[in-house]
């Protein structure tokens, strides 16, 4: 007999016997060991009592009193992924499939066939570019739409009779001329409910059995055609700004000759761009728009009271803390300012009522959510696509190794990711208040409100610098050496400190998903080697940035 | 033989849409039979309703492009959570700024006692039980949560970025303290 039979195994010994975690040698020291012994037997039953009360526990008590999901299940949108994988490189696809098949055997007839197959899938790539490119842009147009809350949208519709103004998101009684135009979607199975967004341009498309798609990269932003033979609406055209991938014309023809043209409206008080708190939002209104198609002149009447109210606003926010990431949006609304806001906790309303009730021209509106409340900024860069990669612990046992543990590294990298979040909270929002009071408008401001503006935007700045400042002594004494570090890129010259804000966020989002990488947060699959020398470079240069801001916001 | 095998490969390869509709099938079969435990798990992690309904679904689009990617996955449910633990922390850690989802859990409805008395006993032992969770550490929490989801210790340390012994030595601790509450 063992020692081990002899003694009581310990708790945690039998709770790891119970789970099937122990090796086949201990499962069998440790049952002769219960055989022998009553009171083991005893108490692994109070531990597996224990582990009935958790199961009892998640059925009856968590699982009926959470809430249950705020909508009905989507089908999950198979559709967007294929598409998205698509745009991949084919280098990138047969990289990963040598990757996970390799077999040494390959002889010359092997390689004239991947040769004669490589031909074949570059000229189907070509010919299938912008049917995906398509796809893509679409589906990022539609993720920035569901990040955006939802408001209401007027739209300038011209067709070959005449022109009208549409609002749509609301429910009333269309005028004649407007059921006609609406005929003439329904007849093509396009929604009209919303017939200037990504997602009726899509789900029309997508419905089509046969299609032929043109992308045009214009300077402000992409066209998207669709053409057809297979639905009434024989051609579509969709622009999608660049900047936030709002869809701000479309043009329709239809097999009939007719067509239809929209834009967007934007109310004639809103110089400044309404702005999402938590997307990327952008510059004017309408950029690229032929001016003829405009029904509502673009060029607006500068204002500075438009401005100090809107500021008045944000400064109120910010001193709640509310212009980090709350999803609330600032527009006008004829003479009054309107902030919204959707899936805002009721405390958190209350908040927000109460420091904006009191201001003049404001108008507080929240709706229940019927979207994420809180929806992250559609973003590009892997640093979400996480877990499975095989080089995830490259890097981080490298560190590791270096800090001498795990739990040194736990510790570091939660500290340095905490602040990272901190930090990027902090350039979104100084970006929104960047495209908020652009440089024009701020010349237009009064002195007083000018101040205001650039504290606002010093504050972000200055805790920006200070959580960089943080990663980086943390980071840089752990990462020096693990790579050729260079010398970094000759920097920017921002006219202004709102363009400066623009460079600064490119530069922290290049950060970001280099420090994903280096402590393993994300697959390193895309990044070049040597990401911790790069992370240092992205990190002096983010300083650079900072620096560059804080020149341009010093007063005047 | 083998350069056979490598050309079936190949055409394989460039393919690919073919084989996705059978990983459409089996991704929209785990979905329908998980998805409401990842959501209550983001819960857990305090996510709000509708983020965490977003992440899950989220979640199995990420399954089906790793298995489009062509990756192979031994235990898809310890993958679905291990993405969807990382993906919360994420999504919450974005919005410090915002008190994470803290969801008023009473106790039990009672459904199934046999008599006012019991379903008042078994009402007081499970808002017991719940404090006893509630106070156990994040990290036990978190073991414990998981391993009710069915992970083994090694996925769970997957997961949270900890050795599969370290996780034991947390669910111990969290069993010994549900277990104090259990016998007071």
């Amino acid at each position: 007999m063992s020692n081990l039979e002899l003694r009581h195994p310990e708790e945690g010994l039998l709770l790891r016997y119970l789970d099937g975690e122990l090796p086949g040698g201990k499962v069998r020291q440790i049952r002769g060991h219960l055989e022998a012994c009553w009171q083991c037997r005893a108490q692994l039953e109070e531990i597996q009592a224990v582990v009935g009360e958790c199961v009892r526990y998640r059925n009856n008590v968590l699982a009926p009193c959470l809430p249950p999901p705020p909508e009905p299940w989507r089908s999950l949108s198979f559709g967007l992924v294929d598409a998205e994988l698509a745009t991949e490189s084919f280098f990138t696809r047969f990289a990963r499939f040598l990757s996970f098949r390799q077999s040494p055997g390959l002889g010359w007839a092997v390689s004239a066939a991947v040769a004669v197959a490589l031909c074949y899938v570059a000229v189907r790539q070509l010919r299938e570019t912008p049917r995906v490119e398509a796809a893509v842009l679409l589906r990022k147009a539609e993720a920035a739409a569901q990040a955006r809350p939802a408001g209401v949208k007027r739209l300038s519709i011209k067709t070959r009779t005449g022109q009208i103004t549409r609002v749509a998101g609301v429910a009333y009684k269309p005028s004649p001329r407007e059921a006609e135009i609406a005929r003439l979607f329904d007849a093509a199975h396009y929604d009209w409910t919303d017939p200037l967004s990504a997602r009726s341009y899509s789900s029309w498309r997508e419905k089509l059995p046969h299609f032929q798609d043109a992308v045009a990269s214009q300077p402000n932003s992409y066209d998207i055609t669709t053409t057809t033979q297979d639905s009434e609406l024989v051609s579509a055209t969709l622009t999608l700004r660049t900047t936030d991938m709002q869809p701000v014309e479309g043009r329709f023809e239809f097999r009939n000759s007719d067509w239809v043209e929209m834009t967007e409206l934007v109310d004639q008080q809103t110089n400044p761009a309404s702005n999402v708190a938590g997307t990327t939002g952008g510059t004017p209104r309408q950029p690229g728009m032929p001016p003829g198609t405009l029904a509502v002149p673009v060029e607006t009447t500068a204002d500075s009271t438009v401005y100090s109210e809107e500021l008045q606003v944000v400064a109120a926010l910010h001193r709640l803390g509310a212009d980090l990431g709350d999803p609330l949006e600032i527009s006008r609304q004829g003479r009054q300012v309107l902030v919204s806001g959707t899936g805002i906790p009721p405390q958190r309303q209350q908040q927000i009522h109460g420091v904006l009730d009191r201001l003049p021209h404001v108008v507080v509106r929240f709706h229940d959510p019927a979207f994420p409340a809180s929806a992250t900024p559609a973003q590009s860069e892997p640093a979400a696509r996480d877990a499975a990669g095989p080089d995830k612990a490259t890097y981080p046992a490298r560190i590791e190794e270096r800090l001498g543990g795990r739990p040194q590294f736990e510790r570091f990298s939660s500290s340095v990711l905490e602040w990272t979040d901190s930090a990027m909270t902090r350039a979104y929002a100084l970006r929104r208040l960047a495209q908020q009071f652009p440089a024009a408008a701020e010349s237009e401001m009064s002195a007083e409100d000018r101040l205001t503006l650039r504290r606002l935007a010093r504050e972000h700045l200055a805790a920006f610098v200070k959580d960089l400042q943080r990663v980086d002594k943390t980071v840089t004494p752990v990462l020096t050496g693990m790579g050729n570090y260079a010398e970094i890129e000759a920097r920017s010259e921002s006219v202004s400190w709102q363009s400066a804000t623009e460079d600064l966020l490119t530069s922290a989002r290049r950060a970001e998903t280099l420090l994903a990488v280096v402590l393993g947060v994300t697959p390193a699959e895309n990044a070049a080697a040597g990401a911790p020398a790069q992370l240092l470079i992205a990190l002096d240069q983010l300083s650079l940035r900072g620096g560059e801001c804080q020149r341009l916001l010093a007063d005047r | 033989m083998s350069s056979f095998a490598s050309d079936e490969q190949f055409v394989g390869l460039i393919r690919q849409e073919q084989t996705g509709t059978s990983i459409q099938d089996q991704v929209t079969r785990l979905f329908e039979e998980a998805r409401d435990d990842v959501y209550r798990y983001l819960l857990t992690l305090g996510l709000y309703p509708p983020q965490a309904q977003e992440a899950s679904q989220e979640v199995f689009l990420r399954l089906y492009a790793t298995l489009r990617k062509g990756e192979r996955i031994q235990n898809p449910r310890a993958w679905i959570f291990r993405v969807a633990h990382n993906l919360g922390i994420k999504i919450r850690t974005r919005q410090h700024s915002e008190e994470p989802f803290n969801p008023d859990v009473g106790g039990p409805s009672g459904a199934g006692t046999a008599t006012p008395e019991s379903e008042l006993l078994e009402r007081e032992r499970m808002t017991r039980f719940h404090a006893a969770v509630q106070g156990l550490s994040e990290q036990q929490k978190r073991c414990l949560f998981l391993r009710l989801e069915g992970l083994r210790y090694p996925e769970i340390g997957s997961a949270l970025g900890i050795s599969a012994s370290s996780v034991g030595e947390f669910l111990r601790r969290a069993m010994v303290r549900l277990k104090k509450v259990r016998d007071e």
